[in-house]
């Protein structure tokens, strides 16, 4: 009544592992340097210190200031370079007008306490690609020499 | 007795690649929660929504361990690094980590789009009272098509 089957192994069907272990040495890799690749992108800015010898520069060039002045809620503030309205589209073709002739290419960037920092990030941003190399930026709403 | 010690045991060599598998199935699946969940590890230990400009700069600086990074939220609270303070005490707290002479002499400022500048000017005033001048403001980067004003 003994009967035996051909073949001693399973007959199951069993997954190939292999490639799918591929797969996920592959994924966990690319994820690992999409994480450590992802770099910190930025704004480099400058805060004035307070002069201490109280010596007035009247040799100094006039300064450029940039104001961002706030409007109305949810409403792009207004920016002025030197005191003159300057619309957002023409922001950087006019600083870079204004500093193509200069050596020294520092910029002040004065802002009202209720704009949202975004403009103020932008205008920084206009201004480093339209030449300016340092730009100061005035917390308080005190004159800089050459304003 | 003896015979039957000798006798070749099954070879136990095989590598269990489904228990492998499943390993590493949940590695990608818990690597993946996590990103999806709290967005790639950012630098100073919070994510903010940052301002998006058109011609960022890389800041490898502040990719570091010791970089001096100031969160500044949308309601204008601040955090030096992971911890809320005030204002008024940041340049201590800035002039502490300054004792250090391995640390950058630069403060990182990772500040919300939407916080107002008002609450900006005072993390300012403490970098300047700290005796620092030169700090960068964390930002995004956004394609030309996106700018709007």
């Amino acid at each position: 009544m003994a009967f035996s089957m051909a073949g001693g192994g399973s007959s199951g069907p069993q997954i190939n592992v292999t490639p799918l272990i591929d797969v996920l040495l592959t994924l966990i890799i690319m994820f690992m340097l999409v994480v450590a690749m992802d770099p910190e992108y930025g704004e480099k800015a400058q805060i004035p210190q307070p002069n201490t010898d109280r010596k007035e520069d009247v040799t100094q060039p006039r300064t450029v200031v940039i104001e961002v002045m706030w409007t109305a809620k949810d409403q792009a503030p207004t920016v002025k370079v030197n005191q003159q309205d300057v619309s957002w589209t023409d922001l950087e073709e006019r600083l870079a007008r204004i500093y193509i002739s200069r050596v020294e290419k520092v910029a002040f960037v004065r802002g009202d306490a209720d704009v949202d920092f975004q403009y103020v990030a932008s205008v920084i941003d206009l201004a480093h690609h339209a030449g300016v190399q340092r730009v100061g930026l005035m917390t308080q709403d005190q004159k800089v020499a050459g304003e | 007795m003896l015979q039957s010690w000798r006798k070749p045991a099954k070879l136990f060599s095989d590598f269990n690649t489904l228990q492998f598998a499943c390993v590493m199935s949940l590695v990608v699946f818990v690597v993946l929660l996590t990103v999806l969940t709290f967005g790639a590890p950012t630098c100073g230990g919070m994510s903010a929504d940052l301002p998006k400009v058109l011609h960022p700069v890389s800041m490898r600086g502040a990719d570091r361990e010791d970089a001096m990074i100031v969160n500044i939220t949308r309601d204008g609270k601040v955090y030096f690094a992971v911890d809320q303070v005030n204002p008024a005490d940041l340049p201590q707290k800035i002039a502490d980590r300054l004792k250090d002479h391995d640390v950058e002499r630069k403060v990182y400022i990772k500040a919300d789009m939407r916080a107002r500048w008002g609450a900006v000017k005072p993390v300012l005033d403490a970098v300047r009272s700290a005796g620092l001048m030169r700090v960068a403001f964390l930002v995004d980067e956004r394609s030309a098509t996106a700018f709007h004003m």
